[in-house]
């Protein structure tokens, strides 16, 4: 196990909805994956407060596109996992099922 | 369209970078919401759930960011800047936030000292908050109309009459005002009445108010329902017509929206209800029932001199006063070519009658705005004590952290660190102080209004909204840098040396900044004995008011009931008059009623009226005005009911009132005035006009002080209940007339229940209205005074307790900093006795000086309380003694505590410790 603490569960949602929206993951896509896929409302500071978080941690870079005439003029931030995010989200994950295992039918039953 | 989208962008973009330092993330995040906002706004984006207003989203964003990097920044400090504006912004905001939580820090350590500053400051900003919310609402805030700076009373002056006040309109000056004005877009009369509403459940006395046309209109109030009068409904011979209150509605129609064509009766004659006025509209406070038109017959009107009826009038914009007082002088003269007979050019000059238009405001709030100020300078000279408190702890606090400042110092604070370290803490402490008295404040505006809705106009505005909030905001910050000040000046720029050596040891030097602290509480004495004086001499006024006869004995054993038989029960003033005998005879021989009588208007209710007064042995010369004496009738039996003692002569008797006698009965200081003795009054004869008959004076009574406990007697004219040849009537008698009951058994329902019977039994339609006891009229007219007095009670008494605790506080102190020279003066033989009385005596000096500056300044201050004050002096010396010795027991009783501590002292101990 190497220094990095675990993730917490928002970063840890966080960096999956970028996995998989790929080239597409930025603020407003990122935000909106979340909610469709959690199925629960996501404040708009808190995801961009854990990205910034994360570009900090070196879990993520950001890449800025091009200009948008629908943005303002403004062009989208895209972000995109590092290796050592992919490694965190790795070891998170691993963590968690291990943690998980034989609980899901116990939970199940009750 | 485009530029204002820009102008948005720029101004969210000023604000995300006030927490987002990075260029690109602001970019990113700014584009991610224009774009969710634009599909929002075309609803084909995917977020569909509710969404906050842009604005509301932006702020919330760069709050966020400014509280996550303020707790990341905590967590790790070293962090990179980068230049520019925003960035110098963010550091300020940053150094800010870190002072306020190392105070919060700071304070959290002490707690008492924490508690005993928030209370104090909370004790001073709550009365201040309070008081001033309620000159906010009762005096500063517009009357909640219509453009309501348009809006005047319109009345005369006229200083020759010899009463004071102002005097209201003539049916005659209202037509001339009304049809020449150059000033007014139009103008109304009112005056409220009690009339008889019968045919609904119960026959009821209700509060009417009498209108023209142009009254309603002119305060801009449009009806709920129906329309309200016309010229039409206001002249003599149209249909008789009756606008319904909103309450009177809701209450005997249940709010029926049919009731508009139906008809009411009032005063045994029936009206129809042609409009309701809005909800919550209740004619300042008057909250009449139903508003009647006047009906005046313009033809008829020909005398100028029925000064009766009060005016309101709405100014043309632009209009200035000066410009309608200078228009309605121009009137006067007009007025009387137009309604010529009844007061004469030479008349009006000798009254000297001119014009008096003021806003309107002054009508609904009256005489009460010279006492909410004081007693608002008051709570503000509590505000100034704790304060001064607060600053003295603040500077004993100061003295204890030296070590702490030096070394702050000496590691590279400077002076200016210094100093906001002190500020942060002494503002968030007044800002707790802040919230913590505004929760005090709206304890004590409910206090206030239930005390006050009384006396004071406006209750119902009295809140704290937004102006009171900002002053209550603004107060706190001021005050707490006011006394964080103190500490600033004395150890801003400590002497490094000196305060590391010192501070060390328990040193008793320092004598200027003794000196200080010593300043302060001479002010706060200073200040709570002007407010302990102020507060004693409306106690004292409140004694002297109680000592006055007011023409009446016993009050709580007196019932008053108005009754009015109509014109259906009584159709000529004979037949009234009998009515009324006969009610009164019957209500006397209920038993337990030891006495009976009724009255045109009784003692202190109002309702008196003015008129001139010829008096045969003193003739006028042409051209001078008779001067007003207040005119009352009553029934035989009314003095002993009362209790005022007839002092020579007699009373009425029926059978004076039976044979129509010429007769009058007048009050002591009517006497007086024209004769040395009250005996020499009897046979004189007066009459109430030039060509009227002259009547012989039966009778001379003890003084009245009809306008009040806190106003002069009042020089009364009694007759008797009907009268012949009477103001060119051949015969008159008032209709309305208020009972006087005496009884050991006022307050048991039964007798009030057979008075009712009683009363029914002479006609089953007669209401019996404005049932209350003499003592309530007589509370009512001291209530100014006993709240005023209460007012300045608390205040005097929290200023007294923040004071002694202000005096305690430094002696003591002064105690704890010289334990060792009293170590070195006991052991070189000093007694217990000898420490004790060398605190006492400081405390005793401190509290000396306080005592006599306070003197001076409120010999100076008290001034502006004179009109409050009722038959005692400014500088009353009783008060001022009595204060000034107990303010100084006070002071020397807080001594004795930290006394006691310094005789106890062991010398042993303390040089041990050195």
């Amino acid at each position: 196990m190497n220094k990095t603490s675990f993730l917490g569960e928002f970063e840890q949602m966080v960096l999956l909805a970028i996995l998989r929206l790929g080239d597409e993951a930025y603020g407003m896509s990122i935000r909106a994956e979340l909610e469709d896929r959690a199925g629960r409302t996501v404040s708009r500071s808190a995801t961009y407060i854990t990205l910034e978080r994360l570009i900090r941690k070196r879990y993520l870079t950001a890449r800025m596109g091009d200009p948008n005439p629908q943005r303002g003029g403004r062009a989208k931030r895209y972000f995109a996992l590092t290796d050592a995010g992919r490694e965190a989200l790795k070891v998170s994950g691993r963590a968690l099922r291990n943690l998980w295992v034989g609980h899901e039918s116990l939970l199940d039953e009750t | 369209m485009r530029e204002s989208a820009s102008l948005r962008s720029r101004v969210a973009r000023f604000l995300l970078q006030l927490a987002v330092r990075d260029r690109n993330v602001c970019d990113g995040l700014l584009g991610d919401l224009e774009e969710e906002y634009a599909s929002l706004s075309s609803r084909t984006g995917r977020l569909t759930r509710q969404q906050p207003p842009y604005w509301l989203a932006v702020l919330k964003l760069s709050a966020g960011f400014a509280l996550a990097r303020l707790s990341a920044r905590n967590r790790q400090p070293p962090m990179t800047r980068s230049a520019g504006l925003p960035a110098r912004w963010n550091t300020m905001v940053e150094s800010t936030w870190r002072d306020v939580r190392s105070g919060f820090r700071g304070l959290r350590r002490s707690p008492a000292f924490t508690a005993v500053t928030i209370l104090t400051f909370a004790l001073g900003i709550g009365a201040t908050t309070a008081v001033f919310s309620v000159v906010n609402g009762v005096l500063l805030r517009p009357l909640p109309l219509d453009e309501p700076e348009e809006l005047v009373g319109v009345w005369h002056s006229a200083p020759g009459w010899g009463v004071g006040g102002w005097m209201p309109q003539s049916a005659a000056t209202y037509f001339t005002y009304r049809e020449e004005s150059r000033v007014f877009e139009d103008i109304g009369i009112w005056n409220n009445t009690q009339v008889s509403v019968t045919g609904l459940d119960q026959p009821e006395r209700v509060t009417a108010l009498l209108v023209t046309d142009g009254t309603l209109p002119v305060l801009g109030v449009a009806p709920t329902l129906g329309r309200t009068f016309t010229p039409q409904d206001d002249s003599p011979d149209a249909a008789l017509t009756v606008i319904l209150s909103h309450g009177y509605w809701r209450l005997r129609f249940g709010g029926d929206r049919d009731v508009i064509g139906r008809t009411l009766t009032v005063d045994g004659r029936s009206r129809e209800i042609i409009g309701v006025t809005p909800p919550g509209f209740d004619f300042f406070q008057i909250d009449p029932a139903v508003y009647l038109p006047y009906r005046f017959d313009r033809s008829q009107v020909a005398v100028f001199g029925d000064l009766s009826y009060p005016a309101i009038g709405r100014l043309r914009p632009g209009v200035t006063m000066e410009q309608a007082n200078a228009d309605v002088a121009r009137m006067i003269p007009l007025a009387l070519e137009k309604f010529p007979g009844g007061m004469s050019p030479s008349d009006i000059a000798s009254v000297q009658l001119g014009p008096d238009v003021h806003p309107l405001i002054n009508d609904v709030v009256g005489n009460v705005g010279a006492t909410l100020w004081i007693i608002l300078g008051t709570v503000g000279i509590v505000l100034l004590i704790a304060c001064a408190n607060v600053a003295n702890l603040f500077l004993v606090r100061a003295e204890g952290r030296r070590q702490e400042v030096a070394l702050r110092t000496a590691i590279g604070a400077d002076r200016r660190h210094i100093a906001r370290h002190f500020f942060a803490e002494s503002v968030t402490l007044a800002g707790l102080g802040g919230v913590v008295g505004l929760g005090l404040a709206y304890v004590a505006i409910e206090f206030f209004v239930v005390q006050g809705s009384q006396q004071l106009p406006r209750t119902t505005e009295i809140a704290i909204d937004p102006t009171v909030l900002l002053i209550t905001a603004a107060i706190s910050v001021v005050s707490g840098f006011f006394f964080g000040l103190f500490p600033v000046l004395r150890y801003g720029n400590p002497n490094l040396g000196t305060s590391l050596k010192e501070s060390g040891r328990g040193s008793g030097a320092g004598r200027q900044r003794q000196y200080v602290r010593n300043a302060l509480v001479v002010s706060q004495m200073a200040l709570a004995l002007v407010l302990v004086v102020a507060s004693g001499l409306m106690i004292r006024s409140f004694q002297a008011m109680h000592r006055v006869s007011p023409g009446f004995e016993r009050p709580d054993e007196v019932w008053t009931a108005n009754i009015t038989p109509t014109r259906a029960e009584a159709s000529h003033p004979d037949a009234t008059a009998a009515t009324h005998e006969q009610i009164v005879r019957r209500i006397q021989a209920i038993p337990g009623v030891t006495a009976a009588a009724f009255t045109s208007s009784i003692t202190m209710d109002g309702w008196g009226s003015n008129q001139g007064i010829h008096v045969e042995e003193f003739p006028l010369a042409e051209d001078q005005a008779a001067p007003l004496r207040r005119f009352k009738w009553i029934s035989p039996g009314y003095f002993e009911t009362m209790g005022n003692p007839v002092l020579a002569g007699r009373s009425f008797s029926w059978a004076d009132v039976h044979a129509k006698a010429r007769v009058v009965v007048v009050t002591e200081n009517f006497a007086r005035q024209y004769w040395s003795n009250p005996g020499e009054a009897l046979g004189k004869r007066i009459r109430e006009g030039r060509t009227q008959p002259w009547r012989e004076i039966i009778g001379v009574v003890g003084k009245v002080h009809d306008d009040g406990t806190n106003q002069g007697a009042t020089a009364i004219v009694y007759w008797p209940p009907v009268v012949e040849d009477f103001w060119g009537l051949d015969i008159f008698a008032r209709r309305t007339m208020v009972y006087a009951i005496r009884s050991g058994m006022v307050g048991a329902t039964g007798l009030l229940d057979q008075v009712r019977q009683t009363v029914s039994s002479v006609h089953s339609t007669l209401p019996l209205a404005n049932v209350q006891t003499l003592e309530d009229i007589y509370d009512r007219s001291m209530v100014r005074t006993s709240f005023t007095m209460v007012m300045l009670a608390i205040a005097a008494a929290v200023a007294l307790l923040i004071g002694a605790a202000g005096v305690y506080g430094v002696i003591s102190y002064l105690v704890s900093q010289r334990v060792r020279e009293i170590g070195v003066r006991m052991a070189l033989g000093a007694r217990q006795q000898d420490v004790s009385r060398m605190v006492l005596r400081h405390g005793l000096s401190v509290a000396g000086v306080g005592v006599a500056v306070g003197l001076i300044a409120a010999v100076g201050l008290t001034r502006l309380m004179s009109t409050l004050l009722f038959d005692v002096s400014p500088v009353d010396p009783v008060t001022y003694g009595v204060v000034a010795i107990g303010l100084t027991t006070i002071a020397v009783l807080a001594s004795y505590l930290p006394s006691r501590r310094a005789a106890r002292v062991d010398p042993i101990e303390v040089l041990r410790i050195e």
